[in-house]
């Protein structure tokens, strides 16, 4: 906890999940700044600083990803897949976020090295509470981050 | 120049010269007479030049005594010297007209003859000069003795005017003394009369004398003494007559006898005679020179005179000389113009001779007046003689024969017009007689100043001869065509080129030239296989040689091999020369084979004779029956060489002793002319009786009779036969015993033997069964099969075997074995059959069984596609199932399959894999199945399932790889679309899983914000949840009703309407109408009258999607253009749906095509649209692709519907 506000790069299409998303991360007491991208390539751009994204100032690099995997243009998991190939992004933690809760989805993501996976939960406590899990893991990877790039 | 003047003339030059040459001497001799004559001289010459000699000689002859005359005039009369000058004048005259003559007649005449020449000539020339010398130095020395005398005479005119004038002197001063003295006796003046004048003339004598005498210095000293004592005398005179005068007598008389006087007057006196004396003296010695002068001048003269005629004389004789060679060599150069004129018209005789005898005629055609002249033989030519007919080119023309006239016209005026060369032309001509004559008229034309024909000179021949001899030659030629063509020989005829001239038909055919034509080609162009010593052979013909071959091989380029007989002969031309030669040939090709194989067939049979292991001979019937062949297997039967044997007979041989059975053998061998199986005892040399079987023939042979005797020992034969008897025998016994049926047939096939068994099984008696009966008991479906193979084994010699079925007694069938063994003489022929039959009936059903279980695999085999295989480790060879082969592709082969074959169908790229899976096979270890393609023969590719199994084959001892091969290419077909099949369903679900599920959680989020939201209360956030909510629901409605819609897609069957595109697209559009106007799209439709058939509202959602599509994604384009239309290539239609919008970036032109995808999350719609298109192309056979260069350059849809082409319309179901 250094008082510094992070970012966060939130990756979804369906405003109204992204608004699910926003007021879940209101109740984390991290100071944050959430970004919003409604697609893969957009995702992409902004972590690359290409097109849209080319200053530093407007896309600083995001403290965790939350990846939707149903996006227009580029899928999610092949968003992924870009950032666990490229040296630079492959150590932000990602996590995929599917309303699937389906074996063969879970296991892709985690297949592409995705840090997480989180169903969207229908109830909405399981989710901000999953949400809060993951403010925790962070604060832990923020603390120590040698030891999680080790 | 002579040659020019006539005779006359010359003369008359002559005459003039001399004329002109006499008056010139008229007006020089005042002035020089001496040099006078010298006028005739260049007249003479000139006279000489421009005459010939006769008038010269005129003009000597007038010159020389005239000139002379006139030279010396008349009061001269004529003098000794003239002559002198007459000969001088005549012989000079004579020299320059002999040497001008020279001059002349050596330029005038140039063949000159060497005589004439160099060394004689100088001769005659220094000749002539020398006296010519003589001849100006006796003129000089004449002329100059001519002036000396007259000098002479002037000096004895002078010596005696000085002595009168001496005398005058003396005789003055006498008469002045005479007349003093009378005045002094006297007184009277009377007598002083002569006195007086004295003084006076005395002077005057004196200064006559001083003149005189000017040029003698003593005379003049002498008058100088003289002229004071005449003074002094007629002084002494005047004193005295003074005196007298004065004084008188006495003084004067006083004065006078002084004597002064008398002494002056002898002093006058003595000077006065010696001046006369020395005047005298001086005359005389000049005179005294003067003679001496002319003597040295006449014998100079005479000195030159004699020389110069000697010269001459010489010069003559050269001349003459000079003259008799010349006139030698104008006699040869006569006699040799004599010969050539002769010649020439010799020459011209010869050619005008010739002209007739050639029938040549001339003609001579002016072109400017058009007259022509024709020689007597042109005219000669036509019929007419000399003086008839013709003249002019009209006369010419209205000749020709119309069907020449206008042809030779024109050739005439084309030669005319461009004069090159020689004209030539051939026409006819009309004879006087009416008929036509064949001329061959050549010219050559003369050109005038003006470079254009004037003149045209030229021959004219009657060739009609030479006409119809070509005619009869063609003819003749033609006929030789003929002959050659149709001769029953090959023939050809070549020229010295080798260039066929004529050809048979015979040739064409043997040389299989078919009916090319080949005149005119080279004979080695049409056969390039000629070799060269054929060509030698043509060449040696050309040369005049003629060749011949009976026998010659002949290789065709094809590699046939032709015999040929053949004769190259040369041809002569008119004039003796080889024009080429004549090859004849005959194709003996088969007369060759036919030799050949006579050849061989008579070796064959000789060989056959002597070899013969058959004992054979013949003899001549005509002399006892001499042998007079034998061959070896005789002779050594009877041990006898075979020159032993030849011209004797039998009996003399000792070889046969019964006579008398020779006899009658003989007799009956005359009568029946041969005979057989004639059996008798013959005696070899050496050894025991052989009897032997003999076979004697009658031959004639050119009218020579002869017999052939074949012989067989049957010594030995006759001595088993008994033996076989017993045999025989035994043999039955032994068949009898046997389990089996025997049986035994003669050579033929006919039965003559069968055991007990035989009997037992069929229930036949013998008698019944023997010959053919044994066919009998033989199943009617197998009689016809075993019967032919009996036949065919008999006919071959060949074991026999076969099965059968053979009926039983009580009628029961069963199959049985029948095997025959042919029994063969020591000659190889067939004697007898043995043989047996052996039940194999239960055999047989095993066998049958066999088969059945077999087929029934392989039937089972193809109705499962599953071939099987087998192969004994370390084979080269698999054996296949018919399955197997069919599943390969392969025909079948009884023997199987090489390993090579098997790799060859089996695709390249698991090729190392069935190597290796063989490989392992090889080893004997079990091996897992494997799957692999082949390519069959047709090019099909298969997917095939290999297994494979190790058996271990007891009765070969040998391992065996048991194994099946599936064809599992349809199972992989099906396998791969339902993996398809898998993915998409596995898409939907995913799909359904996300994109179905996205709006409930967040209608659920928000409900329970809503429940949070409601309790705090926060009005702002309660209105936000519940708008969330509602458009959740929303979108969940519309996702189910389009995703409903779509997979309604070709589910629902309704029957297909056929409609035109245009129908369907304007249908779309009026869908789109609002969205077209509200962005102001334009729409450009490309029209075409395609029907389409299939489900309506499908096809047009097609349309109405993609024009959906195309306005939403328009992008900010001022112009928005939308066209449609259709690509139509044979029988394929490409439709189309292009815009000018924002494009498509190609990484996503496959996404597009997805269920629910959309790459703008703020566009409107659910992104089912085009994931509804692609089904719908999909439905009807087609295929959909975007083509777009990326964002903001447009896109265009493009896709197929090849199951709603109208004339396709079952495609449509689904």
């Amino acid at each position: 906890m250094k008082g510094k506000s992070i970012t966060i790069l939130l990756v979804e299409d369906d405003p109204a999940h992204a608004e699910i998303v926003r007021r879940n991360l209101e109740t984390l007491r991290i100071p944050k700044r959430l970004v919003w991208v409604t697609d893969g390539q957009a995702a992409l751009d902004y972590l690359r600083r290409t097109n849209d994204y080319a200053a530093p100032a407007i896309a600083p690099t995001p403290a965790l990803i939350l990846l939707d995997l149903r996006l227009p243009k580029l899928d999610g998991l092949e968003v992924l897949r870009n950032i666990k190939a490229e040296p630079l992004l492959k150590m932000i933690p990602v996590v995929v976020m599917s309303t699937s809760s389906a074996a063969p989805d879970i296991e892709r993501a985690y297949e592409y090295r995705a840090n997480s996976y989180v169903t969207k939960p229908l109830d909405l406590a399981r989710f901000t509470a999953t949400l809060d899990t993951l403010g925790y893991y962070w604060l832990r990877w923020n603390e120590l981050p040698e030891v999680i790039v080790a | 120049m002579t040659r020019t003047l006539h005779p006359w003339q010359n003369y008359a030059v002559a005459a003039g010269l001399f004329a002109l040459a006499l008056g010139l001497r008229y007006v020089l001799l005042p002035v020089e007479a001496g040099l006078a004559y010298l006028t005739f001289y260049p007249g003479l010459v000139i006279c000489a030049l421009l005459c010939s000699w006769r008038p010269a000689l005129l003009y000597i002859a007038l010159a020389a005594p005239v000139g002379t005359y006139i030279f010396n005039p008349p009061y001269y009369g004529f003098a000794a010297n003239d002559v002198a000058v007459v000969t001088t004048f005549a012989v000079s005259a004579f020299t320059i007209l002999a040497a001008l003559e020279i001059f002349k007649r050596r330029t005038a005449f140039i063949p000159a003859p060497t005589e004439l020449g160099s060394v004689r000539d100088t001769k005659l020339i220094l000749g002539l000069c020398l006296t010519l010398g003589l001849l100006v130095v006796m003129g000089f020395v004449v002329i100059r003795q001519d002036f000396r005398e007259r000098e002479d005479v002037a000096w004895v005119v002078h010596t005696h005017e000085v002595e009168t004038h001496i005398k005058s002197l003396l005789s003055n001063v006498i008469d002045a003394e005479t007349g003093e003295r009378g005045y002094l006796i006297t007184g009277q003046d009377l007598f002083l009369e002569p006195y007086r004048n004295a003084d006076v003339r005395v002077e005057s004598d004196l200064q006559r004398l001083r003149e005189l005498t000017h040029d003698d210095p003593l005379q003049q000293q002498r008058l100088a003494q003289l002229a004071p004592l005449l003074k002094k005398r007629l002084d002494r005179l005047a004193v005295q007559i003074a005196l007298r005068q004065q004084q008188g007598f006495a003084a004067a008389q006083a004065e006078l006898a002084t004597g002064v006087g008398k002494a002056l007057q002898d002093q006058i006196r003595t000077l006065a005679a010696e001046l006369q004396t020395a005047e005298r003296t001086l005359g005389e010695a000049r005179l005294a020179h003067a003679q001496s002068s002319a003597n040295l001048t006449i014998a100079v003269s005479m000195f030159s005179l004699t020389g110069a005629i000697s010269a001459l004389g010489f010069s003559v004789w050269r001349l003459m000389h000079a003259l008799r060679a010349r006139r030698r060599a104008e006699e040869e150069v006569r006699n040799l113009n004599t010969m050539l004129a002769t010649r020439a018209d010799d020459l011209e005789l010869r050619l005008r001779l010739a002209a007739r005898a050639s029938n040549t005629g001339f003609w001579d055609w002016d072109l400017r007046t058009n007259f022509v002249y024709f020689s007597p033989e042109y005219k000669a030519q036509l019929g007419y003689t000399e003086h008839e007919m013709l003249t002019g080119f009209v006369e010419w023309e209205s000749r020709l024969h119309p069907d020449d006239r206008e042809a030779t016209q024109q050739r005439v005026h084309a030669y005319l017009a461009a004069p090159r060369g020689d004209y030539e032309a051939e026409f006819r001509l009309r004879h006087r007689d009416g008929s036509y004559r064949w001329i061959l008229a050549r010219g050559l034309a003369t050109l005038g100043a003006d470079g254009k024909p004037e003149r045209m000179l030229g021959s004219h021949i009657d060739i009609t001869t030479y006409k119809e001899t070509e005619l009869a030659l063609r003819e003749s030629r033609e006929l030789l065509q003929l002959f050659i063509e149709h001769a029953p020989v090959a023939l050809a005829m070549f020229d010295g080129e080798m260039r066929y001239v004529a050809v048979s038909r015979q040739w064409l055919n043997d040389y299989f030239l078919g009916e090319r034509d080949i005149i005119g080609h080279s004979h080695y162009e049409i056969f390039p296989e000629i070799t060269d010593a054929w060509k030698d052979i043509h060449r040696r013909g050309l040369a005049g040689e003629t060749l011949r071959a009976d026998e010659d091989r002949f290789e065709r380029q094809d590699g046939t091999v032709q015999w040929i007989e053949w004769e190259v002969l040369p041809w002569y031309t008119g004039s003796r020369k080889v024009g080429g030669i004549i090859i004849v040939t005959e194709d003996i090709t088969e007369r060759v084979k036919l030799k050949n194989n006579l050849l061989q067939s008579e070796r064959k049979f000789s060989a056959l004779f002597y070899q013969s292991p058959i004992p054979q001979v013949m003899s001549n019937s005509a002399q006892d029956y001499q042998t007079v062949e034998v061959n070896k297997a005789m002779a050594q039967m009877f041990g006898f060489s075979r020159e032993e044997m030849l011209g004797k007979s039998f009996p003399q041989l000792g070889i046969s002793r019964d006579l008398v059975r020779r006899k009658q053998a003989l007799d009956t061998l005359e009568k029946k002319s041969q005979l057989i199986n004639h059996e008798y005892t013959l005696y070899p040399k050496v050894g025991d009786a052989i009897i032997v079987l003999a076979h004697v023939t009658q031959l004639d042979i050119d009218e020579e009779h002869f017999t052939f005797t074949a012989m067989q020992n049957i010594t030995q034969r006759k001595q088993m036969e008994s033996l076989l008897v017993k045999s025989e025998q035994e043999f039955r016994k032994l068949a009898e015993s046997m389990p089996q049926i025997v049986w035994a047939t003669r050579a033929d096939g006919w039965n003559t033997y069968f055991n007990q068994q035989w009997v037992d099984y069929t229930g036949l008696t013998l008698e019944a069964s023997y010959g053919q009966g044994w066919n009998k008991p033989v199943h009617p479906e197998d009689l016809q099969r075993i019967w032919d193979a009996w036949t065919y084994a008999i006919n071959n010699r060949g074991n026999y075997s076969q099965e059968c079925r053979l009926r039983r007694a009580d009628g029961v069938y069963r199959w049985w074995l029948i095997r025959g063994v042919p029994v063969l003489d020591e000659h190889g022929n067939i004697t007898k059959w043995f043989g047996t039959c052996t039940d194999i009936d239960d055999i047989k059903h095993t066998e049958l069984k066999l088969r059945e279980s077999e087929m029934r695999l392989m039937e089972a085999q193809r109705i499962a596609h599953i071939g099987s295989w087998e192969w004994q480790l370390g084979d080269s060879t698999i054996v296949w199932s018919d399955e197997t082969f069919r599943i390969y592709g392969v025909p079948q082969q009884p023997a199987g399959v090489s390993m090579a074959q098997l790799i060859e169908r089996i695709h390249v790229d698991d090729r190392p894999a069935m190597q290796t899976w063989i490989e392992t096979c090889a080893t004997g270890q079990s091996v897992p199945d494997l799957e692999f393609r082949a390519v069959l023969p047709n090019g099909e590719t298969r997917v095939l399932n290999g297994r494979g199994e190790l058996r271990s084959a007891e009765h070969i001892g040998r391992r065996v790889m048991v194994g099946t091969v599936q064809d599992i290419t349809e199972l992989k077909q099906y396998e791969h679309a339902l993996r398809q099949k898998n993915i998409e369903l596995e898409r939907f679900t995913y799909m359904i899983s996300h994109d179905l599920k996205s709006p409930l959680v967040t209608i659920k989020t928000f409900l329970s914000y809503l429940q949070q939201d409601l309790a705090k209360p926060d009005a702002a956030r309660v209105e936000q949840d519940i708008n969330f909510i509602a458009t959740a629901s929303e979108n969940m409605s519309r996702m189910l009703e389009e995703l409903l819609e779509f997979m309604r897609v070709g589910r629902v069957k309704t029957l297909p309407v056929c409609v035109t595109w245009r129908e369907l697209v304007d249908e779309a559009l009026t869908m789109n109408a609002g969205a077209l106007t509200q962005r102001g799209v334009r729409v450009d439709i490309a029209d075409s009258a395609l029907v389409l058939c299939g489900e309506r509202l499908r096809l047009v959602q097609l349309w109405q999607n993609l024009l959906g599509n195309a306005i939403k994604f328009i992008g900010e384009q001022p112009k928005p253009l939308v066209s449609i239309g259709v690509e139509l290539r044979g029988q394929d239609a490409t439709f189309y749906v292009c815009d000018n919008g924002i494009g498509i970036d190609p990484r996503y032109h496959d996404k597009i095509f997805g269920l629910f995808e959309k790459l703008d999350t703020r566009a409107p719609g659910s992104g089912l649209g085009l994931a509804l298109v692609k089904r719908i192309v999909e439905q009807y056979g087609g295929r959909i692709n975007v083509v777009s260069a990326g964002t903001g350059q447009g896109a265009c849809f493009r896709f197929t519907l090849p199951g709603a082409i109208s004339n396709e319309r079952q495609g449509i179901t689904t």
